[in-house]
C-alpha cells in the first residue's frame, strides 16, 4: 500500500480501486479521487474552548477531522468563516 | 547541469571548504565590527559568495531567509550598471530597495564585486537587518504606513566605495535620513569591512589555485547540489499539494488574508503556485518577488535539503509563481515594511505545510515531516527616550517553537528553522539597550502545538518601563487570531501569539516586596488586549506589558502521545494538567500516570469525536 500521510494510505483490496484506508484501524474512508479526507468525519470547534493559549476570536474556527472507523484525529484545519477554504485547492493529490 | 571536471576531487574538497570558511570569517568581521544587537545578538544577518553572473555558490551558516535573495540583488545590480561595464575593481553597492531584490527596506545589503586579473569573477554580500532606516515610525515599519515611501530610505544600487574609496557622500545621505545614526552607521562600516575581508580571502583562494579551478568549484557546489535534489524529488512521489496560510491584520483593520498555494512535484522539479492569494494589502504585510522566491527556499533549505548544501543549484530545480499585485508580489507603491515577518513568512508557511505533506506521503522520507515552525514572529519594538536621554528604538526578538516532526518533539524556543545558527537577544543586553526592566521570559505553557509530539513551546515575557519616563511599544506580528504555526496529521496549531498591556498594576507593591512576579496573572491590573498590528502605546510607571509568540505545530494524534511524556511536559511545565486531561487524555494522580485510567479518558474522548 502507498503512504499518504501519518495515518492514511492507499489501497485497492476492497473495490479494486484506489481507496483512501486508515493504516490504524483499516477503515475504508472513500476513494481517493473525492479527495483524502471525504469520507472523515469533522467537526468544528471554537479555538477557544480546546484551549485558553488560543485567544478568542469570533473569527476563526478549528475544522477537526477524524478517522469513522477508530476515532483517530486525522487533520487540524485552521478555518476563517468569511473566507472558506477554495474547493478546487487539493490536499494531497498522488 | 553540468558534471564538474575541472578539479581532483581532493581540490574541490579543500576549495569547497575553504568558501566555507571565508563565508565564517567574514560573518565573524561583521559581528565583530557591528554594535546593533540585531546581528550581533540575533544573527539576523547571513553572508554569501557568487559567480559572476549573480549565481549563490556558497552561503554564510546565519539566517537563510535574508541570503535567499541575494541572486535578486546581483541581477539588479548588473541591470542598472550595464550588465558589469561600470562595476569596476574595489566597488561596493549599497541597495535596500524591495523591488530591486532587498526583501524589505531594512535589510540593507553592501554588495562587493571580487575581481581577479582585471576580470569580474565573483561576488561577495553581507545583508543584515538595520534598527532604523528612516520612515514615519521609529524602527521604519509602522501598521499606519499606506506606501512603500513612508517606510524609509529606498536605495537602488549605489556604490558605497567606488574603486577602493568610500564615498562619505552617500554615507552621510543614508545616516540624515536615519534615527540612531551612530549605531546604523557603524552597522554600514561593518559591511563593508565584511566584504573587504570576503574580497581579500577570495582572492587569496583564486591566487593559490587559480581561476579556472577556484572558478570551476564555485560552479561545482552549484552543480552538486542541483544533482542531489534532483536526486532527491525523484524518490519522492508525484504530487499536487494544496496550502493556506494566513495574515490576520494588515495594520488597518483586522482583516484576514489569505495566502494559497499549490504545489506540484513532478519527476526532478517542484513548482509552487500561488496564485488564489489574496490582493496586495493597504498595509505593511505584503511581500515583492524577493520575499516570494525566499519564503518558498525558507522550506525547501530546510526540509528537503538538510544534508544539501544551500546554493542556486536548488533554486535551479524550482519554479515560482504568483500573480503581480497579490499579497505576495505585491507592485508599488504597496507598502512592505514587515514583508520579513508577514508576506514572507506566510509564504514560507505555506510552502512548510505543502513540501511536509509531501514528505509525510514518502515511504523513504515521511520523518522529515513536521508542523509548521515558528510561523509568527511577534517582536515588540521599545522606543521613546531610553536610559541615557537618547531617542531610540530597540526590537526584540524572542523566540517562538519549532514544529514538531514525525519522530520527535519540536525544540522548545527554537527561532527561525531558517537560521542555522538561531540565537535571541539576553535580556540583559535588552535591558543594556532598551528603557526596559524584564519581569520575567519563560516558556509559555501550553503553546507547543499538541500532538503525538508536540510542537515546540514560545518563550513569553513582560517588562515594565524603566529609567525613563517616555517608553512607548509597537509590534506587528501575526497570528493572534489564527493559528501562525499549523500543524500536521491531526496535530494542532501553536498557540496564538498574544501581546497586552496590564494597566494601573500592583507591579511596584509586588517589586517592593522583594518578589519577582513568574506570571502575568500574578500581577493585578487592567488587561487591554493588543490587535496583531498596534501602533507605538505609551507604557505608563505602573503598566507591564505582556508579550508571547507562538509556539510550533503539533504532528499526529495527541491521544497517540505516550503518557509519560505528558507527564513529563506537566513536570516541566510546558503542559498544563488541564490540557494533559482534555486533550491528551491523560489522567494523572499523585505525580504520576493513571494508566488505566488513562485508557478509560482516551476511550471517552474517541466516542465523544464520533458522536457516540
Amino acid at each position: 500500500m502507498n503512504r499518504i500521510s501519518e495515518y492514511l494510505e492507499i489501497t485497492d483490496r476492497k473495490t479494486g480501486k484506489r481507496d483512501v484506508c486508515c493504516s490504524k484501524c483499516g477503515y475504508i474512508l472513500g476513494p481517493l479521487s473525492k479527495g483524502i479526507y471525504s469520507g472523515a468525519v469533522t467537526r468544528n470547534m471554537i479555538p477557544n474552548e480546546i484551549s485558553p493559549v488560543y485567544t478568542k476570536t469570533d473569527q476563526t474556527l478549528f475544522r477537526l477531522y477524524y478517522c469513522p472507523g477508530c476515532a483517530t484525529q486525522l487533520k487540524v484545519e485552521p478555518i476563517v468563516k468569511e473566507a472558506p477554504r477554495p474547493p478546487q485547492l487539493p490536499e494531497i493529490e498522488l | 547541469m553540468r558534471e564538474n571536471k575541472a578539479t581532483d576531487p581532493f581540490t574541490y574538497e579543500i576549495v569547497s571548504h575553504k568558501l566555507w570558511q571565508i563565508t565564517e570569517e567574514m560573518a565573524l568581521a561583521m559581528k565583530n565590527v557591528s554594535g546593533s544587537p540585531i546581528v550581533t545578538e540575533a544573527n539576523d544577518f547571513n553572508v554569501a559568495i557568487s559567480l559572476s553572473d549573480g549565481q549563490l555558490s556558497t552561503m554564510g551558516a546565519h539566517n537563510a531567509l535574508v541570503a535567499g535573495v541575494i541572486p535578486l540583488l546581483i541581477r539588479n545590480i548588473l541591470e542598472d550598471y550595464g550588465s558589469g561595464d561600470e562595476i569596476c575593481k574595489g566597488d561596493m553597492f549599497v541597495i535596500n530597495d524591495p523591488h530591486k531584490g532587498a526583501l524589505h527596506q531594512l535589510d540593507l545589503a553592501v554588495v562587493a564585486p571580487v575581481h581577479y586579473q582585471n576580470e569580474l569573477v565573483a561576488w561577495t554580500s553581507v545583508i543584515a537587518h538595520e534598527v532604523d532606516i528612516g520612515g514615519m515610525q521609529h524602527g521604519s515599519p509602522s501598521p499606519k504606513a499606506t506606501e512603500i515611501f513612508q517606510e524609509g530610505l529606498r536605495i537602488p544600487a549605489l556604490k558605497l566605495v567606488e574603486k577602493g574609496k568610500f564615498q562619505w557622500d552617500i554615507f552621510r545621505m543614508i545616516l540624515s535620513n536615519v534615527r540612531q545614526a551612530g549605531l546604523v552607521g557603524l552597522d554600514i562600516k561593518a559591511r563593508v569591512a565584511t566584504n573587504s575581508v570576503g574580497q581579500a580571502r577570495l582572492y587569496d583562494l583564486l591566487s593559490r589555485f587559480g581561476r579556472k579551478v577556484t572558478l570551476s568549484v564555485m560552479q561545482g557546489v552549484i552543480d552538486r547540489s542541483e544533482k542531489k535534489f534532483r536526486e532527491r524529488l525523484l524518490e519522492l512521489p508525484e504530487s499536487h499539494v494544496g496550502a493556506i496560510d494566513y495574515i490576520d491584520h494588515d495594520g488597518h483593520t483586522n482583516k484576514i488574508y489569505k495566502i494559497v498555494l499549490k504545489m506540484t512535484k513532478e519527476s526532478d522539479s517542484l513548482s509552487f503556485d500561488y496564485s488564489g492569494t489574496d490582493d496586495q494589502a493597504p498595509g505593511h504585510i505584503n511581500c515583492t518577488i524577493s520575499g516570494l522566491i525566499t519564503g518558498v527556499m525558507g522550506a525547501v533549505f530546510p526540509y528537503i535539503c538538510y544534508d544539501i548544501p544551500w546554493n542556486q543549484g536548488v533554486m535551479k530545480a524550482i519554479s515560482i509563481h504568483a500573480p503581480e499585485g497579490s499579497l505576495v508580489n505585491c507592485k508599488p507603491p504597496a507598502p512592505t515594511g514587515w514583508a520579513s515577518i508577514a508576506g514572507m513568512f506566510a509564504v514560507r508557511n505555506a510552502a512548510i505545510q505543502a513540501v511536509c505533506k509531501l514528505l509525510g506521503s514518502s515511504r523513504e522520507h515521511w520523518r522529515q515531516a513536521g508542523g509548521v515552525w515558528e510561523g509568527g514572529k511577534a517582536a515588540p519594538v521599545i522606543m521613546g527616550i531610553n536610559q541615557y536621554g537618547e531617542r531610540s528604538a530597540y526590537l526584540y526578538q524572542s523566540s517562538g517553537g519549532a514544529g514538531a516532526m514525525a519522530y520527535k518533539d519540536g525544540y522548545d524556543c527554537s527561532f527561525s528553522i531558517s537560521s542555522t545558527k538561531p540565537s535571541i537577544p539576553n535580556i540583559e543586553t535588552a535591558e543594556t539597550f532598551a528603557p526596559a526592566l524584564f519581569l520575567f521570559n519563560r516558556f509559555r505553557k501550553d503553546s507547543g502545538g499538541s500532538g503525538k509530539y508536540r510542537g515546540g513551546a514560545a518563550l513569553e515575557f513582560a517588562f515594565v518601563r524603566y529609567g525613563s519616563t517616555d517608553v512607548s511599544v509597537g509590534g506587528s506580528g501575526h497570528g493572534a487570531v489564527i493559528p501562525a504555526s499549523q500543524g500536521i496529521f491531526g496535530g494542532y496549531p501553536g498557540g496564538f501569539i498574544l501581546r497586552s498591556i496590564k494597566r494601573q498594576t500592583n507591579i511596584d507593591a509586588i517589586l517592593v516586596a522583594g518578589k519577582i512576579p513568574q506570571s502575568i496573572e500574578e500581577i493585578d491590573g487592567n488587561v487591554e488586549v493588543l490587535s496583531a498590528k498596534f501602533p507605538p502605546t505609551s507604557l505608563d510607571s505602573d503598566a507591564v506589558f505582556y508579550n508571547s509568540y507562538s509556539g510550533g505545530g503539533g504532528y499526529g494524534d495527541p491521544l497517540d502521545r505516550d503518557p509519560q511524556s505528558v507527564l513529563q511536559d506537566v513536570i516541566n511545565d510546558i503542559v498544563s494538567p488541564e490540557a494533559a486531561r482534555s486533550i491528551y487524555g491523560v489522567v494523572l494522580r499523585r505525580g504520576s500516570v493513571d494508566l488505566s485510567g488513562t485508557e478509560t479518558l482516551r476511550k471517552t474522548i474517541r466516542n465523544d469525536r464520533l458522536g457516540v
